[in-house]
């Protein structure tokens, strides 16, 4: 029967036939290859509104400044019934906040910005002890397969010519279950007190780092703190990813809006006070923002923490700030499994 | 589901030969299955899984939340499609021979991925599509371009092909 049928069609797609082994070889080489070429400068720019924005600004400059934070506001959300009104007070809260806080002087030659990352990410298969693996943001939510659950902790000192040093190690493991933890001492046979893992030091040569969504240093410097030329830049970043550019993607561009932003204000100690004060300002407009109230980050800090929700059904992005300074403090996915957590910011040399 | 390694992504991004060997080789069952599924040729397989590790390493950044295993095979079936529409004879309805080496699969299913392989191409895409991939009928609709209604008559017509091809159907019935 053809029900019979689709049942053994859908048990079929792992086996589908490997090729050969040169094959794979071949493939890497020219992966390789190309990853390795000089990479092609990015496209324009698209200028979504643009000509709506114009026509905009001109009545805004018959009717004075109102009408153009008016107009600011009208471009961000599209439609301001669909913003939370308690996240938008909040957000505009921390964008006078953000606005009033020193700038971090540039950096001079020698000088290192300093960034710590705690990542707390769900093992769900670690062959050996120095072949650590972390499911990264692709964690399923519990109940799952996973064993362990793990700190990643990344310190960067990051040099103003786009040099930089990566040092990765790894935390001390909490197990799922005393079965899982005997097990895993049984397997790896060293204490489970140990790190789970070796961790990694890494050097990038001069021009080789870059910031979140491929931004460099001067360009971080350098955005703008006018709202609509920044939510320019995001929609760029965030366009490909959402459904707003790519038929395949099923996520609303506002969402990916609100990961583009976290992403970028994880550095945001080296945003302008003004920039920052621009993305508060930007998140208390994005349609879809909720109010999540006053929490402790992942590693015990008071903050409060804004949310963005994909659909009903599917994972939340969360953002979490200091409300007296502003200062990002946590980007996540909702709490189920995995954080990326904004440490420490300082200058180190 | 396929994990990767944090270290072995930075370092393969940055073009350290040794992280991209191990990035692709780790990846490497994923991304040909779902190349070589809807291409059903080895050599174009083969370019369009070369294709999508290389879109997956310039593009890891639009990858923040959701898993990786389907966003790397998503772009895998994205570039075998495109690898299908740059071919010189028109995509839709060519015919392409699947590759000689089923028979090292398992009897139970090797007919059957052999039928699947051996469909007409519009058919066969629709059918890894939906069945193998797990994509939906409006999905199937957007990334092809047509219309959905024609991507359930094609699954349909092609269900009953398979049906008859690992069947051993006496003459003049029907399912």
């Amino acid at each position: 029967m053809v029900p019979d049928l689709e049942e053994r069609l859908r048990s079929l797609a792992d086996q589908v036939p490997l090729p050969e082994p040169a094959v794979t070889g071949r493939v890497v080489a020219g992966v390789t290859e190309s990853v390795q070429a000089p990479q092609i400068a990015a496209p324009d720019r698209r200028r979504p509104n643009g000509g709506w924005h114009r026509g905009r600004i001109a009545v805004a400059a018959a009717v004075g400044v109102a009408a153009v934070v008016a107009i600011a506001v009208g471009r961000l959300t599209g439609n301001a019934s669909h913003v939370d009104s308690a996240a938008a007070a909040t957000l505009r809260r921390a964008a006078i906040t953000a606005a009033h806080q020193p700038a971090l002087p540039p950096l001079k030659a020698g000088q290192y910005y300093h960034f710590r990352d705690t990542e707390i990410g769900w093992v769900e298969n670690a062959t050996a002890p120095n072949l650590f693996t972390s499911c990264l943001s692709a964690c399923p939510p519990p109940p799952s397969d996973w064993v362990v659950k793990a700190p990643v902790i990344n310190e960067y000192w990051i040099a103003a010519d786009g040099s930089a040093l990566n040092v990765e190690t790894i935390g001390r493991p909490t197990f799922r279950s005393a079965a899982a933890r005997k097990g895993y001492s049984h397997i790896y046979g060293f204490p489970v007190s140990h790190p789970l893992g070796l961790g990694s030091r890494y050097q990038f040569p001069k021009g080789q780092w870059s910031f979140g969504w491929r931004l460099t240093y001067r360009q971080l410097q350098q955005l703008p703190s006018n709202p609509n030329k920044l939510l320019d830049i995001v929609r760029e970043h965030a366009a490909p990813s959402s459904r707003a550019d790519n038929p395949s993607s099923t996520n609303p561009l506002n969402y990916e809006e609100f990961v583009v932003i976290g992403d970028i204000m994880r550095d945001s100690a080296l945003l302008q006070p003004k920039v920052r004060a621009a993305f508060y300002n930007i998140l208390s407009q994005l349609p879809g923002i909720k109010l999540v109230g006053h929490v402790t980050d992942p590693l015990g800090r008071p903050g409060i923490e804004v949310s963005m929700q994909r659909d009903a059904h599917t994972e939340r992005e969360v953002l979490i700030f200091d409300p007296h300074t502003a200062q990002l403090l946590s980007t996540g996915d909702g709490g189920y499994s995995h954080w990326s957590v904004v440490n420490s910011i300082g200058r180190q040399p | 589901m396929t994990r990767v390694s944090r270290d072995i992504v930075q370092r393969a991004r940055f073009g350290e030969s040794a992280a991209i060997e191990e990035f692709v080789r780790e990846n490497w069952a994923l991304v040909w299955r779902a190349a070589y599924a809807v291409t059903a040729d080895a050599q174009l397989a083969e370019d369009a899984a070369q294709e999508a590790f290389i879109r997956a390493l310039r593009s890891l950044d639009h990858l923040k939340k959701g898993p990786f295993g389907p966003w790397l095979r998503r772009i895998a079936i994205n570039c075998a499609i495109d690898q299908l529409r740059r071919r010189p004879n028109d995509w839709v309805g060519s015919e392409l021979t699947p590759a000689a080496c089923l028979d090292e699969l398992p009897k139970p299913g090797r007919d059957l991925v052999a039928a699947v392989l051996g469909l007409p191409l519009e058919r066969r895409v629709v059918v890894v599509l939906h069945y193998w991939f797990d994509y939906t009928h409006k999905e199937i609709s957007t990334l092809l371009q047509i219309p959905t209604g024609t991507v359930a008559s094609r699954l349909s017509r092609a269900l009953d092909e398979l049906y008859l091809r690992v069947t051993e159907v006496p003459s003049g019935t029907r399912p």
